[in-house]
């Protein structure tokens, strides 16, 4: 990892920025962390083609199909429907092997394939067909498992954006226009900050059915609040230095002020924060998911595998999976989330 | 006159680790101080004088600063191979310090009685009511005015000269042996400086006490140091007597040293002063601080800044600006740049800026600048010099990038600056680079009067007469009105043609400068003369 320091993507930075890279670097736990992050991260991105019910390529009659990411209707190998061809039915599969061949993903199933051969009632327990088990609707857990951090990792990343946009810019304005803005934009977060979040979401999805939108919009509807203070602060704080005054004096208008001027001070401070914002989000969705107010029944959600644990004692596979899963997932980005913190701080003394 | 030796720094170095990279700041200075006497170590700011002297406290960012040759000797004992324990045994013990910034240095939730009583409870192990005696004791030693009423004083409740006696009463509470002060006076006003100076040698004589004074300032070594040491690059060049170094100075760079000291006269007028226009001008201007306001209504307290200030400045000539810190003259200069909000007449040329809103005022902003005192808060840490140079320009004025870089690079030419080294950033530059670069930033839009707020304070004497002789010279060429503000008597002296002397927001008196600083009418501009430390 450390040889991306004779990149010329490396010598290109800001020597600060190099520094702070370097720092980051050298905290061994948290550039392995980020390493296994990506990793996991990357590959459950591509999880149609890790875990799926259909096959990745199929070869019918000397001609290519990629069910995966095109829908062919079963006519075309032969078959009597022109609804789309049911890859795992026996008769589909006598049909594509009588004139050619089909190369099917690692894992055969996808997250909501309710698999109809089980040699045990479901939940199932670990075996060669199923490496974690199945659930208490006979589902593969595996590809759930992978299904789900990929929604929570992408859930948590468009919240921290989210809210990391909002927060900046409402931080921005109360701080450098400070006084009744100021004032009046506080009271306002307080009230704000007071409203249960949990009963909003409660009685809102009594309302609509909420899908994975709706749950963004509602969440970043809270959550965008938790940056507006230190923005705020680094605006009270960068509208009086002297080079901002400097700017001002020249005529350079107030928004250029702020975004080129101080928002580069408060960037550290917003930085250090993201990572945090980003596992309170994870944690948020699951903790919603667990309690059944989270995302539509059905989609894979580490949340709903952490219930089915809870309901089916005797099935320690679906517990266990679902603890190491957010365990493990919390723990890396905590430890990306210090080792940022620790790369921004210019005081940490480097050995 | 037999001295014990005190204290004696042998082949001391101390180098800076980071990263990969070794910087050698301090390279084998040697020193001995005795009792009773004042050590000054002095040197431009990077020369090391500082790290020397917080070394010997062992207060270095450790393992980041770390001593590759050297001991320092005190009372037999090598304080840099002893345990950090017993470092601080002898730290406020039997030798003390004061820092250059008593608000700082100071905890503020602590109150006087704490602040000074903790250090006797820690060292000598008094209860409460007789570290309270102790404490009493002291604040009538540093001549703290009312001790009783104090002790329950917050540092923010007192003056910085108060403050400054309360660390110095902090740091002789166990009689050190050895004190060292790092720049003392360096952050108060000169009427102040000297009343403080006068109380360490007081407490010196009584007890005996070596003292190691860090300054710049050498109005003030000449007067209390008895012995001087110069420092450049991290060496010490030369040690001497004050005497024989202010007489017969032997090192080049120390007689360079004791040379750069502003000096000639402003720019010489063609036509005389009365008969000019004014460029701008004030009809009583004021500016208000509130300090308390209830919800709704009329704010309780107000602390008036600016009072009815009504100042004319004409064209092509300085106003020069003195006074104390409060007295406020930065102030009056935010006002009259529209910078802050103010009451009274602001007159640019014919424009009424009083009465103009902020886009109405905008295209004047050009011709109506302002260069800051501290080169190193001024310019963004981000912005490369060149973007910082032409901020201003691509504001006013269309220009295609070809022309831009154009006028930068003539710029920078202009006020002494290596074109080439325009797309660096601001840190890699000297203090005295930097203010070259906020001068730049100013005059390539063609200003027609720059507002220098303490333009020259934060820089080291050779750098300060270099920028005095570049303002004058940019003055000269380009028929420029500067407002020239500065605590600093001597400065002023060499590039006003008039001045206004300043105290509590009010002028206390204002006229030509020659006649104002050799004549003073006005006590206060007396007491203000007599304070400051001839050279």
């Amino acid at each position: 990892m450390l040889s991306i320091q004779n990149t010329s993507f490396f010598h290109r930075l800001k020597p600060v920025n190099q520094r702070r890279l370097r720092v980051f670097l050298h905290n061994r736990r948290a550039s392995w962390s980020l390493g296994i992050f990506i990793v996991l991260f990357s590959l459950s991105l591509f999880s149609e083609f890790i875990a799926n019910d259909k096959p990745i390529v199929v070869n019918y009659d000397n001609h290519w199909y990629f069910p995966v990411l095109k829908s062919y209707p079963e006519t075309t190998f032969a078959g009597d429907f022109d609804t789309e061809a049911d890859y795992k039915d026996p008769y589909v599969i006598d049909l594509i092997n009588t004139k050619g061949w089909a190369i099917w993903p690692p894992i055969p199933y996808s997250y909501d394939t309710h698999i109809a051969d089980l040699p045990k009632p479901a939940p199932s327990a670990p075996s060669g067909q199923n490496w974690l088990g199945t659930d208490d609707q006979a589902r593969d857990v595996m590809a759930r498992v992978l299904y789900g951090f990929r929604v929570s990792i992408l859930f948590a990343l468009a919240l921290t954006v989210g809210s990391s946009i909002i927060g900046v810019i409402v931080g921005a304005i109360q701080g450098f226009y400070g006084g009744k803005i100021d004032l009046y934009g506080q009271r306002l977060l307080e009230i704000w900050g007071g409203l249960p979040q949990l009963f909003v979401l409660i009685i809102l999805a009594s309302i609509i059915k909420p899908n994975f939108w709706w749950l963004l919009g509602i969440m970043l509807l809270f959550s965008w609040t938790q940056l507006v203070g230190v923005v705020r602060a680094e605006f009270l704080r960068g509208r009086n230095l002297d080079y901002v005054r400097a700017a001002k004096a020249l005529g350079v208008s107030d928004t250029v002020l702020m975004r080129r001027h101080i928002l580069p001070n408060a960037m550290v401070a917003t930085l250090t924060m993201m990572p945090f914002i980003l596992t309170a989000a994870v944690t948020m969705l699951t903790a919603l998911d667990f309690l059944g107010f989270g995302l539509p029944p059905g989609s894979a959600s580490l949340g709903e595998l952490a219930s089915q644990g809870k309901s089916n004692t005797h099935a320690w596979w679906l517990g266990i999976t679902a603890f190491s899963v957010i365990s493990l997932m919390l723990t890396l980005l905590v430890f990306i989330g210090e080792g940022v913190r620790d790369a921004l701080d210019p005081r940490l003394i480097t050995g | 006159m037999v001295m014990k030796s005190l204290l004696s720094v042998n082949q001391l170095s101390v180098s800076f680790k980071q990263g990969t990279a070794t910087t050698n700041v301090v390279k084998d200075v040697s020193f001995t101080i005795h009792s009773g006497e004042t050590l000054a170590l002095v040197g431009e700011s990077g020369s090391g004088k500082s790290v020397t002297a917080h070394s010997i406290m062992r207060l270095l960012p450790y393992p980041m600063a770390f001593h590759p040759s050297g001991s320092i000797t005190f009372d037999d004992q090598d304080l840099l191979a002893l345990p950090m324990k017993e470092v601080q045994k002898l730290r406020s013990r039997r030798i003390g310090m004061i820092f250059q910034e008593p608000m700082t240095a100071l905890n503020p939730l602590h109150s006087v009685e704490k602040q000074i009583g903790e250090v006797l409870k820690i060292h000598q192990g008094l209860d409460h009511a007789q570290a309270r005696e102790s404490t009493l004791e002291l604040l009538r030693k540093v001549h703290i005015e009312e001790p009783e009423q104090r002790l329950s004083a917050y540092p923010h409740q007192l003056s910085g000269g108060q403050r400054q006696r309360v660390m110095i009463a902090m740091a002789l509470a166990n009689e050190p042996e050895l004190l060292i002060a790092d720049e003392p006076t360096t952050a108060l006003d000169v009427t102040v400086q000297k009343e403080i100076l006068l109380l360490l040698r007081e407490i010196q004589q009584q007890h005996q006490m070596g003292i190691l004074l860090i300054t710049h300032d050498l109005g003030v070594v000449k007067h209390f140091a008895d012995r001087v040491a110069v420092m450049n690059e991290g060496r010490l060049v030369e040690i001497e007597p004050t005497n024989t170094l202010f007489n017969t100075p032997k090192d080049n760079y120390t007689k360079m040293l004791l040379n750069s000291r502003p000096g000639g006269t402003p720019v010489a007028l063609t036509t005389p002063i009365d008969t000019r226009d004014s460029i701008m001008k004030t009809h009583e201007l004021c500016v208000d601080f509130v300090r308390k306001k209830p919800l709704f209504g009329k704010p309780t307290d107000v602390f008036h800044a600016v009072k009815q200030l009504s100042i004319d400045i004409p064209m092509g000539t300085t106003l020069g600006i003195v006074g104390e810190s409060g007295s406020g003259k930065s102030t009056l200069a935010l006002a009259m740049l529209r910078l802050l909000h103010s009451h009274g007449e602001i007159y640019y040329q014919q424009h009424p800026l009083h009465s103009y809103k902020e886009k109405d005022i905008k295209p004047l902003r050009r011709d109506v600048q302002v260069v800051f005192q501290d080169p190193f808060a001024s310019l963004s840490p981000r912005m490369s010099v060149k973007q910082i140079i032409s901020e201003g320009l691509s504001l006013h004025v269309a220009l295609t990038p070809e022309a831009i870089d154009k006028k930068v690079i003539d710029i920078m030419t202009e006020v002494g600056l290596e074109p080439e080294t325009r797309h660096r950033y601001p840190h890699e530059f000297s203090g005295g680079q930097r203010q070259r670069i906020a001068i730049a930033r100013v005059l390539i839009l063609d200003p027609k009067i720059v507002f220098l707020d303490e333009p020259t304070s934060a820089l080291d004497r050779a750098v300060q007469v270099q920028v005095i002789d570049l303002l004058r010279k940019l003055q000269q060429q380009r028929q420029l009105s500067y407002v020239f503000i500065s605590h600093d008597v001597q400065v002023i002296k060499v590039i006003s043609h008039r001045i206004i002397v300043m105290r509590h927001g009010e002028i206390v008196e204002r006229g030509d400068t020659t006649e104002v600083l050799n004549t003073p009418q006005h006590p206060y501009t007396q007491s203000l003369l007599a304070a400051t430390l001839q050279e």
